[in-house]
């Protein structure tokens, strides 16, 4: 009888062991899974806060280099123009056509600036908005000739955050400045759709394209801005979908879910 | 003579596993942190008292003198060991195992003068001692879920280290205090001192397993 209360007890006793141990291993693992989480998301956040401090540092100068094209080189462009104008007539038929050109290129180079200069300001985009600015930019493009440039735009405007409008501003201007270097297109699309639930970007060119898994095995440049372009879509919530085949153009889709 | 056989085969494998452990420990000491440096003392002195406690086997026939001063010595050290290695974090830490350390000498030295001979086996001390380390491994699990590391449990010296003490004197407790209320000529009572020094050996491996890790850990550290 006594044998029998100490074996029962032994046992009990070993179960009780095992399942502590066996609980503790289950517990920790839990607390792990929990903190390494925690980690990620305090990584993902410290990520975000120095990306928009880099944004924010970008964003002061590109406020600064505006700023002195408009106050700065446009009046002594505007200058300039004035002193063509008021250029006396009598002068001989070469000089005047000459004069006539310079003329030109000077009213030329004033819209140029001016366009520049809101293409780098962006109290335009917070007064206009995303969509607006687009547009205009694609009007830059097609005022400078170096592509053709069409925009479109369906849906609605969503509401944004200016900081996520000034992320998707920036990086349609990053691939817009990628087809124009690299992509030797001879058109560019650009179409926008936004609703209550997300806001589609996708810039599609009829460019050279290029192979994915070769950008994804050098270490170069475009690799570099590529994984750029997927961090800060990931920093802001959105996704990045990249369709290209050599020879075959290249359609690059910024999606924002508009969920929250 | 049969019996007498066996206990020295015991005391022989034991021997062997202790000293391989504490040559493992030994090698790796430059690369051991000082709580498994401590650690390594106590397989030491570990190692010692089972020669001593082996030749006296041979020669008198009786070795509990031995384990009435190892108890008290293994105790201090187990708790410089844990100490060093999580339980300084705690606060009360610190007053317990100087007090413990005090109560298990004091309450060693009640036991050999009043209550068990030394020619008997130290089995209240043990008891003391037992509740007190398995008490210390419950601490050093709690310390454990509250400082989580990255590494795979098994991967953790400290886990082996602990679960090893845990296991043993919590089973070394509950066999003990039974046996006070046991006949000693049953099978049963044979079989429980069998899962007893099985359960040692047990520990001394988890023992050499935890300073492996750690050596390989601070290793790659150093890398």
């Amino acid at each position: 009888m006594n044998n029998t209360i100490f074996t029962l007890s032994g046992i009990c006793f070993c179960l009780l062991i095992t399942g502590f141990i066996t609980y503790f291993i289950f517990f920790y693992r839990k607390k792990q899974i929990q903190n390494e989480q925690e980690q990620k998301r305090l990584q993902l956040k410290y990520n975000q806060a120095l990306l928009e401090s880099q944004i924010e540092i970008q964003q002061q100068l590109l406020q600064q280099v505006s700023g002195e094209i408009h106050d700065n080189l446009g009046q002594v462009a505007a200058l300039i123009k004035l002193n063509l104008v008021t250029f006396p007539k009598d002068i001989p038929q070469e000089a005047a056509s000459k004069l006539e050109q310079t003329r030109e290129l000077m009213k030329k180079l004033i819209t140029d600036l001016k366009a520049l200069s809101i293409s780098l300001n962006t109290d335009y985009l917070e007064d206009e908005g995303l969509f607006k600015i687009l547009e205009v930019e694609c009007e830059r493009l097609n005022r400078s000739g170096s592509i053709k440039a069409i925009f479109a735009a369906s849906g609605s405007q969503p509401l944004l955050d200016i900081g996520k409008e000034i992320f998707l501003y920036r990086m349609v201007q990053e691939l817009i400045g990628n087809v124009l270097k690299h992509a030797e297109a001879t058109e560019l699309i650009l179409s926008v759709d936004g609703n209550e639930k997300e806001l589609s970007i996708e810039i599609r060119d009829n460019g050279k394209g290029f192979g994915l898994e070769e950008i994804g095995k050098n270490g170069n440049k475009t690799s570099t801005g590529l994984r750029s372009l997927k961090k800060r879509c990931f920093l802001i919530g959105a996704e990045l979908n990249i369709n290209t085949k050599q020879g075959n153009g290249t359609q690059v889709k910024i999606r924002l879910p508009l969920s929250e | 003579m049969d019996r007498m056989m066996n206990l020295m085969i015991r005391s022989i494998i034991h021997l062997v596993i202790i000293g391989t452990i504490f040559i493992l420990g030994y090698c790796k000491f430059a690369n051991l942190r000082r709580p498994y440096r401590f650690l390594t003392g106590l397989l030491l002195v570990t190692f010692l008292s089972e020669l001593l406690a082996l030749l006296l086997k041979i020669t008198t026939k009786n070795a509990a003198i031995v384990y009435h001063f190892f108890v008290p010595i293994e105790y201090c050290m187990l708790s410089i060991v844990l100490y060093h290695l999580a339980l300084k974090n705690l606060k009360w830490s610190q007053v317990f195992i100087v007090l413990s350390v005090i109560a298990v000498c004091i309450f060693s030295i009640t036991n050999i003068l009043f209550l068990q001979s030394q020619k008997e086996f130290p089995i209240y001390p043990i008891i003391v001692s037992s509740v007190l380390c398995s008490f210390q491994g419950l601490s050093m699990y709690a310390y454990m879920i509250r400082n989580t590391e990255n590494t795979p449990l098994h991967l953790q010296g400290i886990f082996w280290l602990t679960t090893g003490c845990f296991i043993f004197y919590s089973i070394a407790f509950f066999i003990f205090s039974s046996s006070e209320f046991m006949d000693a000529t049953t099978n049963l009572f044979q079989l429980l001192f069998d899962i007893l020094w099985s359960m040692n050996i047990i520990m001394y491996l988890f023992y050499g397993l935890s300073i492996y890790l750690e050596a390989k850990a601070n290793n790659s550290v150093a890398k």
